[in-house]
């Protein structure tokens, strides 16, 4: 067992507050997770690569506790167009301590989707960590969909360092419905002119989850483009911290980022953590940020009920419409099917 | 002789007037518990105050520096005069303030402030005031403005005893322990109740010694039904060795009270302002800051209001200007504890010549805070490619009923907006500085139109050779 500092700000704060930082407590590794693997043929898969060191957002100590973890490779030699997604479900099963590292690389023009999917058996007791690395070379695309569908006992700790050179492009979207705790992390370099990353993150937290989260971008190429959503449901004694950076490095000119976030307050003893960090160091530039944070409007209620919708289905209503997007984002059918049934089974709990 | 109220006569040398230090007592420079009773004997402090010096002495050595913000390791502590003053004490006539400094506050424009718009004028030089003095028919109400030292002894001792840095504890951080050690000069405003004053009070902070610090503490309580408009500016000349201001403000706003408390800050670009400025208000009371930080070399500086009582409000409007050798860390917290509390904050932010600005703020809205409001909007410009800009802002929401906003911008002047201006004659580097003035344009209208004039007029200096 190790004791981590992870997902820390690339700019730090008044300590005070606890957000600059979280402690992640990782369990000695010993198996219990099963990989099942359909990747279509147009790509390739391995369990051995040079693995580029890049940053991560749960940062180096998370990293280097992950480096001997078993590799999975996916790649796309250049030019690749391959519409069919690949799909990555990684099963926990009772007594899991598991680490584990996932490579996704598209070579020049490459361009394809890659599903992970998190679950576990309804026992399901221990720790997942796995660390992601996206390397999206030159004009290549890269469209990762995550989503958390393991049981309460269930920790989950999962990492992303990405690449993006000369007008390549990684799009993210995810889905944090299971564990009691997550930790998740995402360092974005956009390296080469033109490229772009684009992410659309969703969660809903019920009774006694806490969501720790570590979102950084770095703009280097110049007319580099990023654009992060996050929309998420908090009900009662849930805890949440958003940690966003996106970062203007000196040369980026022509670059735009943006960041918004909206948060939906279900309950009392609830923590909403909110952290926008905006780094700015090249003038020709545009930087954008927006959050909101509050509980459902009386006049959406007000509406929903002179429709005869009550209460408790109108909040179910709306919860859900945070978290539909992304849903509707996943490419493929028996996925969007996998993650209803588990909302379906939240909902009866 | 230039006086700083015409405006086309504007330049840095009305600030940077350097007297020579004739007739000063400067104490040995660092810090021990030996100087802290030299300084306690100086002062004739009560003995209450004297062990609370001591204690903050060992707080401050037991403190560490902040690892989050701008560096300040070229502040040698063992270097820095805690204590200085001439050997003429305060006056309340402004003919019996000694010449030179006299002949400094008057190029300052302070003596005539006062006799236009002012309810009342604190001087301090270096350490200690050097001039004091209130309005009589202020004075009639019940006004009571004075000098902290002079409070401390006197009639409101015991008033001053139950709130001198209760607010901003010595724990708070090291400069608020250095702070609690080694303060000297400041204001004592107490506003009875029910009592309006129509006109602005005024303090101003002048460092002159060279290598000195400077760490006034300003005691302000607004009480019951009352209101006040209190305005603080502060300058020193440069030098080449570090200077310091570590002074604190503690506001205490009475339920159904309103405070607004308007800050020009223009230190000398040697000096590390380390400044703590906090506030407590009641029920259906209300805080406004503004505050406008062009000056220093190195900032921290964030103005934390309380929201203690039920329907308190607080509106914070703040501009900082970072040009060269600055790194302006600047912003503002609000702590809702109160229920149907609500918060603004709205800043602007500009960096030029290599100058880092940095936004940095907190939101805390407490579990117990029923329906609290709060909004955040930050605004930075940046004005060339080798300056730096970052914002920080950090919300901690506890009550699932809370209605929180925030929004921040970043981005450069508008080519459009320049050429507009151009083709209407105006050159590139005065398109330029009254596009930037426009920025500020929130803190500008909120001040008295003196002081917003001495604003822009900073604003008109910095950028005076953007172009080429």
């Amino acid at each position: 067992m190790s004791e981590l500092l992870v997902n820390t700000l690339p700019a730090l704060t008044w300590h005070r507050l606890g957000m600059n930082q979280s402690r992640l407590t990782l369990l000695d590794p010993n198996g219990g997770v099963w990989l099942d693997a359909d990747v279509p043929e147009a790509l390739t898969s391995a369990d051995r690569a040079a693995v580029p060191a890049l940053e991560s957002g749960m940062g180096e100590a998370f990293s280097a506790a992950l480096k001997e973890a078993p590799l999975f490779v996916i790649s796309a030699p250049a030019d690749t167009q391959c519409g069919r997604a690949a799909v990555l479900r990684y099963t926990c099963q009772e007594a899991t301590a598991q680490r584990s590292r996932l490579y996704i690389r598209a070579e020049e023009n490459a361009e394809f989707s890659v599903i992970v999917v998190l679950k576990g058996e309804r026992d399901a007791r221990g720790q997942f960590a796995l660390g992601m690395t996206l390397d999206a070379q030159k004009g290549s695309r890269i469209s990762l969909y995550f989503a958390n569908l393991l049981p309460d006992g269930m920790d989950m700790a999962a990492d992303l360092a990405g690449n993006c050179a000369e007008n390549a492009e990684i799009v993210l979207t995810r889905l944090d419905l299971g564990s009691k705790q997550q930790h998740m992390g995402a360092a974005i370099d956009l390296a080469g002119a033109d490229s772009r990353f684009t992410a659309e993150l969703a969660y809903h937290a019920r009774s006694g989850q806490a969501l720790d989260m570590n979102y950084v971008v770095r703009h280097r190429g110049k007319r580099t483009e990023s654009l992060i959503t996050v929309s998420g449901v908090l009900e009662e004694a849930a805890r949440k911290c958003f940690r966003g950076t996106i970062d203007f490095l000196n040369g980026c000119a022509g670059s735009k980022g943006t960041e918004t976030e909206q948060v939906l307050l279900m309950g009392e003893d609830l923590v909403n953590q909110t952290i926008p960090l905006i780094l700015c160091a090249e003038e020709d530039v545009e930087g954008n940020h927006g959050a909101s944070i509050g509980q459902l409007d009386e006049k959406v209620l007000f509406y929903m009920a002179s429709r005869g919708i009550g209460e408790e289905r109108a909040k179910a209503i709306m919860a859900r419409s945070r978290i539909e997007l992304a849903l509707n984002a996943f490419p493929d059918e028996r996925v969007r099917g996998e993650i209803e049934a588990f909302l379906a089974a939240m909902e009866e709990v | 002789m230039r006086e700083k109220s015409q405006v086309d006569s504007i330049d840095r040398s009305v600030y940077d007037i350097r007297d020579a230090e004739r007739d000063n007592w400067r104490i040995t420079a660092g810090l021990t518990p030996d100087i802290i009773n030299q300084i306690s004997d100086e002062k004739n402090d009560p003995d209450w105050m004297r062990e609370f010096r001591l204690q903050c002495l060992e707080i401050y050595h037991r403190l560490r520096v902040p690892d989050w913000g701008p560096s300040i390791d070229g502040l040698d502590m063992d270097n820095i005069v805690t204590y200085v003053r001439r050997d003429k004490r305060m006056s309340n006539t402004w003919e019996d303030v000694p010449e030179d400094i006299k002949d400094t506050f008057e190029r300052l424009g302070i003596p005539q402030a006062e006799r236009k718009s002012l309810a009342g004028v604190g001087a301090q030089y270096d350490s200690e005031l050097v001039y004091h003095n209130v309005k009589a028919e202020v004075a009639a109400q019940g006004v009571i403005y004075s000098d902290l030292e002079s409070a401390l002894r006197g009639e409101y001792a015991d008033m001053i005893r139950a709130h001198f840095m209760k607010l901003v504890p010595p724990t708070d951080h090291k400069f608020a322990a250095l702070h609690g050690a080694v303060w000297s000069g400041g204001s004592f405003v107490y506003v009875p109740k029910g009592v309006e004053v129509s006109i602005p009070l005024q303090s101003y902070f002048r460092l002159n010694a060279k290598g000195a610090g400077q760490f006034e503490h300003t005691l302000i309580i607004v009480d019951e039904g009352a209101s006040l408009h209190f305005i603080e500016g502060c300058s020193a000349p440069k030098y080449n060795v570090a200077n310091l201001h570590a002074g604190c403000v503690e506001l205490f706003v009475e339920k159904n009270a309103t405070l607004r408390y308007s800050t020009i800050e223009n230190w000398s670009k040697n000096m590390y302002n380390l400044n703590t400025k906090r506030a407590v208000i009641g029920e259906n009371a209300r805080m406004e800051w503004v505050s406008g930080s062009f000056g220093s070399h190195v900032s921290y500086l964030y103005p934390m209001t309380i929201l203690k009582g039920d329907r308190a409000q607080m509106e914070f409007t703040g501009i900082t200007f970072a040009g060269r050798e600055q790194n302006l860390d600047t912003g503002a917290k609000v702590v809702h504890l109160g229920s149907d509390t609500s918060s603004y904050i709205g800043t602007k932010s500009i960096s030029k010549d290599g100058g880092v600005s940095t936004f940095r703020s907190s939101v805390v809205v407490d579990q117990k805070a029923r329906r609290a409001k709060a909004a955040v909007s930050c605004q930075s410009l940046m004005l060339d490619d080798i300056s730096r800009s970052d914002t920080i802002p950090a919300m901690d929401i506890r009550a699932g009923d809370a209605d929180i906003g925030h929004e921040a911008q970043i981005g450069r002047i508008s080519d459009e907006a320049v050429f507009y201006l151009m083709s209407r004659g105006i050159s590139e580097e005065d398109a330029r500085a009254m596009i930037v003035s426009g920025f500020a344009d929130n803190v500008s209208k909120e001040l008295p139109l003196e002081y917003a004039v001495e604003m822009n007029n900073l604003i008109r200096l910095e950028m005076k050779g953007s172009i080429g």
